[in-house]
């Protein structure tokens, strides 16, 4: 299936007189997974509220499935399952219990919610903790549980709003084997992440925004191609040791740069490599390592905002994405 | 380590304490308002009826009970945040500062008195307004403020004790709250103890809350006893303090060692 | 196994009407019970109404009885009341955060009925309420408590108590799903609930306050309920006080399900 399971054209919210999102489109063809990145603030969490019925947009149009968000937002959450930033789920009840209670609210009958929530529990690896309550469980158990919650009944989409945050290696690994298997399976998956090394595993497509616009769109590959294919870089640890390295080296790279503690010469191959350490040998310059580098999602980050995907966008925005 | 030393950090402690419940609208409304709410709403609703019955405006009774019972019931704020410091990480970063140990506790329980102090005068000077006055001059309102302070450690140190005790930061409010309510309802504050039923009455008399308010009364208003109350809520806050900070040091130097060991 | 097991047909999950809002009312509400009925809370909704119904009888019994009241069948409505009240609080509380942890947002992208949410926290704070009606009822007949109207007005007594705390609890709901921070909706809500209370027949007729407090007393809608419940026990004037209390928890039925209403649609 290759029709947009998500559309989004033109997409506008404010609060008050604050432009949360300034004009956003973007499409998700179904069985595919699209990463929205942004630095904090940058509106992606509005974009998921509005694309899951819990805001209304402002101007613009939002179908999910088909189903127009202001027409018929039951269709769409018929046809939608979201995890929040929070593990919304209920500490006091067990795990399965929870399972259970989400499954009857989807009108699963008794034994068929008791059943999926048996199966789902084995599946992220909590049958053990299963009957304990959830505010006993680690973090990572409990994002776990969150979106084994959004996966009681299967729909076609699946939104994910910064699913891994928080969480250490082991877990974010084992969402991430979920999310592969989910879009296996037919799933189409928008999720939203700060860490580009998320994006770059396992989206399709990836759609930045800043300050409430998308600012780039494309494969992690056409991103990064975009900020230039690989580069040497040279690490120097000591300043003035890197300031001799830099002028040498921009006798022949005149584009040669200086970035955190390493010279970089854009472009080039194993060649220029070998060629840029004679050059540093030649003139005394020991250098502590150099390396062939593709740019990865961080460079494309700082090139297109000029800044890092931490960094927060402005004050009101951070004081909401906080909220 | 120095006297001076310990001394000076704790009062920087102490500092930042208060500072914080200045700061802190939700500790202003508890410990400030909400006495103040009680205050003027029990003098609407029960002047009519109460007056007479104890002799002197209802003012003169109410307000040195309501002063009481801010003390009493602003010791969760003490519980709550001894609590947050002791286990939210603040507590180990001053253990690995070049601090000395005594300074926490001490600079908590500084500030603590000033917050009880400070609530206690704002709230005699909020019941001025009703009619409430010091009729006994400057030295007895002073001892006024003392008794509120000593009645106000009993609470304190137990409130610490409790930090130092519970696994969970609620069960510190509910262990705190409901027996200074029960204390205050059976007690001389909002009705003499010849109104209660005879078989209470000896409670009511024993109530720490009773002899502190009748303590503050007689020292606020003019033909009440004066040293039977006073001499009992000394005897109270030396008895509780002889057995709740031995037992809070202890408590406190122990979770020291758990944590190093 | 798959995690996907392939996408169910999107008319499966059609919100519906009246029975889903019945049927998933009540699974919310078990689990709002599951909750609220552990061992430490019960015991507070028993004895935290009592402590204060004794307290206040302990007190000023034999003040009331100076003023030829009797203290004992007096009081009961207004702890009554009051405690329909705190229970109307808390349940903004626990509404608020529902809402910080996500459960409000997460329900809302469900096809989940709209009222579901606030019709399960209304049907729980009703059976916390009614436990805590029926622990101060028991105990204020131990102290001479009487329904003059037998336990038909006992039945009555029970059910007005209840439409009381329906409503408060439909208003401060609101006001818990409009904030993603339970403690500021805590103490916000305690602070005017105090003054609220008291400044009607409550506590104390309206006779015996100042002059100038007496047209808010005889106005506030707390004194409308609590004269009602207080007809109902003692057999005098039953219609016209039930017929009153009914008008104003009418009026405020409709402010506070519309306010409900817009909060919830607003939650994220």
């Amino acid at each position: 299936m290759n029709d947009a399971m998500i559309d989004v054209e033109g997409l506008r919210k404010s609060f008050g007189k604050k432009a949360a999102v300034q004009d956003v489109s973007f499409t998700v063809p179904g069985g595919t997974v699209l990463g929205l990145l942004g630095p904090n603030g940058a509106g992606k969490t509005t974009v998921i509220n509005c694309l899951s019925t819990l805001l209304r947009p402002d101007a613009g149009r939002v179908t999910v499935a088909g189903h127009d968000v202001l027409r018929d937002p039951a269709g769409v959450r018929a046809s939608i399952a979201l995890t929040g930033q929070f593990a919304a789920v209920d500490q006091v009840l067990t795990g399965r219990q929870n399972l259970v209670l989400f499954g009857r609210l989807l009108r699963l009958s008794r034994r068929e919610a008791g059943e999926r929530a048996t199966e789902l529990l084995s599946r992220f690896d909590l049958l053990e903790a299963g009957d304990k309550a959830v505010k006993e469980y680690s973090g990572g158990m409990r994002r776990r549980l969150d979106l084994a919650a959004a996966l009681v009944v299967p729909r076609p989409v699946l939104v994910l709003d910064e699913p891994t945050t928080g969480l250490d290696p082991r877990s974010r690994h084992a969402l991430w084997r979920v999310v592969r298997d989910l879009r296996v399976s037919g799933t189409t998956v928008l999720l939203t992440t700060q860490y580009l090394e998320e994006a770059d595993r396992l989206a399709d497509a990836i759609v930045v925004i800043d300050k409430g616009r998308v600012i780039a769109t494309g494969t992690p590959d056409e991103l990064k191609d975009k900020v230039g294919t690989t580069m040497c870089e040279v690490r120097l640890d000591d300043d003035a040791a890197r300031e001799r390295a830099l002028a040498v080296l921009r006798g022949q790279w005149t584009d040669a740069t200086e970035s955190d503690g390493a010279v970089v010469v854009p472009g080039g191959d194993a060649r220029t490599l070998t060629e840029i350490v004679r050059r540093l040998a030649d003139t005394g310059i020991e250098a502590d390592n150099v390396a062939l580098r593709r740019p990865t999602l961080d460079d494309v980050f700082f090139a297109l905002t000029g800044r890092g995907a931490g960094a927060p966008g402005n004050p009101g925005e951070v004081a909401r994405a906080v909220r | 380590m120095s006297a001076a030393k310990v001394t000076a950090e704790s009062l920087l402690l102490a500092g930042r304490g208060v500072r914080r419940f200045l700061r802190s609208p939700q500790q202003l409304v508890h410990t400030l308002v909400m006495p103040l709410i009680l205050l003027f709403t029990m003098l609407t609703v029960f002047g009519g009826i109460v007056a007479g019955a104890g002799g002197g405006p209802y003012v003169a009774r109410l307000a040195p009970a309501v002063v009481m019972f801010g003390a009493a019931s602003g010791s969760v704020l003490t519980g709550v945040g001894f609590y947050l410091d002791l286990n939210t990480g603040l507590y180990d970063r001053f253990r690995t500062m070049p601090i000395s140990r005594a300074s926490p506790l001490v600079g908590r329980v500084l500030s603590d008195l000033a917050r009880v102090l400070l609530t206690a005068v704002a709230s005699a000077a909020a019941a001025h307004l009703a009619g409430f006055r010091f009729e006994r001059g400057p030295l007895a309102a002073l001892a006024f403020f003392g008794v509120v302070l000593a009645f106000g450690s009993i609470f304190m140190w137990i409130a610490l004790v409790i930090a130092l005790t519970v696994r969970k930061v609620e069960a510190i409010g509910m262990l705190l709250t409901a027996p200074s309510t029960l204390l205050l309802f059976f007690s001389s504050g909002f009705a003499p103890k010849d109104a209660f039923p005879g078989f209470l009455q000896p409670l009511v008399g024993a109530n720490p809350l009773s002899s502190a308010a009748d303590a503050a009364i007689g020292l606020s208003s003019v033909g009440h006893p004066v040293a039977g109350p006073v001499t009992a809520i000394l005897c109270w806050a030396f008895a509780v303090t002889v057995v709740a900070v031995p037992l809070a040091v202890r408590l406190y130097r122990r979770r020291d060692l758990a944590t190093l060991g | 196994m798959s995690v996907g097991a392939g996408p169910v047909p999107a008319a499966v999950l059609a919100e519906g009407g009246a029975a889903s809002l019945l049927r998933q009312s009540a699974l919310l509400a078990g689990r709002n019970l599951r909750v609220a009925l552990s061992v430490p809370t019960v015991v507070g909704m028993v004895v935290s109404p009592l402590l204060f119904y004794f307290g206040f009888l302990a007190v000023f019994r034999k003040m009331f009885q100076a003023h030829g009241i009797d203290f004992g069948q007096y009081l009961p409505p207004a702890i009554v009341v009051m405690w329909a009240t705190f229970t109307a609080v808390s349940a903004a509380v626990l509404l608020s955060r529902d809402r910080r942890g996500g459960m409000v947002a997460r329900l809302r992208s469900m096809p989940v009925h709209g009222g579901a949410v606030v019709t399960a926290r209304l049907a729980s704070d009703g059976v916390r309420a009614l436990i805590s009606v029926c622990a101060v009822v028991a105990a204020a007949h131990l102290t001479g408590f009487r329904f003059a109207t037998g336990p038909l007005g006992a039945v009555a007594f029970v059910l007005l108590a209840l439409a009381f705390l329906l409503v408060l609890a439909l208003g401060t709901g609101a006001a818990g799903l409009a904030s993603s921070q339970p403690e500021t909706v805590g103490s916000t809500l305690h602070m005017p609930a105090m003054p609220l209370l008291m400044l009607s027949t409550a506590f104390a007729p309206a006779s015996s306050f100042p002059a100038w407090v007496r047209p808010v007393v005889e106005l506030s809608p707390v004194s409308a309920v609590v004269d009602a419940l207080r007809a109902v026990a003692d057999g005098t004037g039953v219609a016209g006080a039930v017929l009153r209390a009914c008008v104003w928890l009418a009026v405020l039925l409709v402010v506070f399900s519309r306010a409900a209403t817009r909060a919830y649609r607003r939650a994220t």
